[in-house]
């Protein structure tokens, strides 16, 4: 048995090793490898950051537990964005953890820049996304939300919503999503084509390939992906997070990754070329 | 060492998980999964009244008397008779009535949105990244055209092509997911280093 046969059968346990190993290494000690900014994240930003100051923003979180390394990251650089402009951000969870996981970043966020809950800022909490909802929030903004506040508060009682009648009323929607299907594309065909209301998306890394092509077509007017896409947003904002520090480690993966599926390639044709 | 509880329940199910494909199948990892998919039916069940049944049946009808709703609840329920064989067949009424809803929400709102998509495609041929744009569009199109042989002739190439580029398409959602996976791994291993024994830059 050659080499390229013994690696062929090796335990998989070693690779699983190899990984753990490649993604530790640059947490403990980052190298610092350099970031460059895309045009779809300096989209993202550009779009936010032109928007006066007391603008509402129309914010869908659509991802769970299961995302929250790709997204918080998003989601927390864009919140603080927001509330240093001075902009008003209205959250609503299209999937059942959203408003949970929300909740997390937000509050925290929010405390820390002394954001007033109510004012500044609302957890919608969680209902489900259907186009009726969509179209709902169109038509009377209140009914379509009705009882689904996080803390159970009415949302008369809020000064950032008792006048909002409909999402018209926003000057832009922010989904970050990591769902198929995709929240964005929904809010596109329900909401931004009707009614003009620009949106811009971000997402996770599994979802890119679906979502590209509306920020292609100009449908999203920005566009973060995954990992990396916040690592160029916390860049562009100068909001350095858990996004860069993770980056050293997801590159290093990648390069373990390519260089095994090059070894396998390389192994598969010479041991063919034996036979 | 962090010493809150949740921290070393974290740490633990995390490590439990792991060990599946560290080490191997073992009790751990066992009570591990099944206590994520009690949590996950549990939190879907809560959820699912808090959001759903309660706002409809205690605020909607109970509180502000809209008695109508009590219409819809009643076609939701009809969807479970398909379990009771002699009067499966009502369920049919609101599968119908949903069916036409949502034919018709994709009829008046899909055209505006494949618009954009296909004017999208519409790119002056001055770039290399705008002709490989549409020469991808025009040629995957072609390997999708059922109603001629793409097997034979000149346009079997063009079909040919287009493969290739559905291709390489294939690889680079691979690749995201490859990408993303790695994420949730970065993660966990961000928690445990940084978070939990306190190592590396926070």
């Amino acid at each position: 048995m050659n080499m390229w046969e013994k690696l062929q059968n090796i335990d998989p346990r070693w690779y699983y090793y190899l990984l753990v190993l490649v993604v530790a290494l640059p947490i403990i000690k980052p190298w610092g490898l350099p970031i460059k900014v895309g045009p779809e994240a300096r989209s993202f930003y550009e779009t936010v950051e032109a928007l006066p100051q007391g603008s509402t923003i129309f914010l869908c979180v659509g991802y769970r537990t299961d995302s929250v390394v790709e997204m918080d990251p998003q989601l927390g650089t864009f919140f603080k964005q927001a509330l240093d402009k001075g902009l008003k951000v209205i959250a609503w969870a299209a999937v059942d953890e959203g408003a949970m996981v929300a909740q997390t970043v937000l509050g925290t966020i929010a405390e820390e820049r002394g954001a007033v809950y109510g004012k500044d800022w609302i957890n919608l909490g969680f209902k489900p996304i259907s186009d009726a909802l969509l179209q709902k929030m169109i038509d009377d903004f209140h009914q379509a939300m009705a009882y689904s506040e996080i803390g159970g508060g009415s949302l008369d009682s809020f000064e950032i919503t008792k006048n909002f009648h409909s999402i018209k009323q926003a000057e832009l929607i922010v989904c970050l999503s990591n769902v198929t299907p995709s929240p964005g594309e929904r809010m596109i065909r329900m909401i931004s084509i009707p009614t003009g209301l620009p949106i811009v998306m971000g997402t996770g890394s599994v979802s890119v390939p679906g979502e590209m092509p509306y920020y292609a077509s100009g449908q999203y007017k920005g566009l973060l992906a995954g990992l990396r896409g916040a690592a160029e947003y916390e860049l562009l904002t100068d909001y350095p997070g858990s996004a860069i520090l993770g980056m050293d480690a997801q590159s290093a993966a990648h390069f373990l990754v390519i260089a095994l599926i090059a070894i396998g390639n390389i192994g598969f044709f010479l041991t063919r070329k034996g036979r | 060492m962090s010493t809150t509880l949740s921290r070393w329940l974290e740490f633990f199910f995390t490590i439990s998980i792991f060990s599946l494909v560290l080490y191997k199948d073992n009790k751990l990892f066992r009570i591990a999964e099944t206590v994520l998919v009690g949590i996950t039916a549990a939190n879907a069940i809560v959820l699912t009244f808090n959001n759903y049944i309660k706002p409809t049946v205690v605020s909607d009808i109970g509180q502000d008397g809209k008695f109508w709703y009590i219409i819809p609840l009643i076609a939701g329920a009809l969807m479970y008779t398909r379990f009771f064989g002699s009067i499966g067949w009502l369920s049919r009424i609101p599968m119908g009535f949903w069916l036409g809803v949502g034919s018709a929400y994709i009829l008046t709102r899909q055209p505006g949105l494949l618009m954009s998509q296909i004017q999208a495609t519409f790119l002056s041929l001055n770039t290399i990244n705008n002709i490989l744009f549409v020469i991808g569009a025009v040629t995957v199109l072609v390997y999708f055209y059922f109603t001629v042989e793409t097997s034979k002739g000149p346009i079997k190439s063009v079909s040919e092509l287009g493969k290739i580029f559905l291709l390489v398409t294939f690889g680079a959602a691979f690749a995201n997911t490859v990408m993303s996976r790695v994420s949730v791994l970065l993660g966990r291993l961000q928690f445990i280093i940084q978070d939990f024994l306190n190592l590396g830059v926070s």
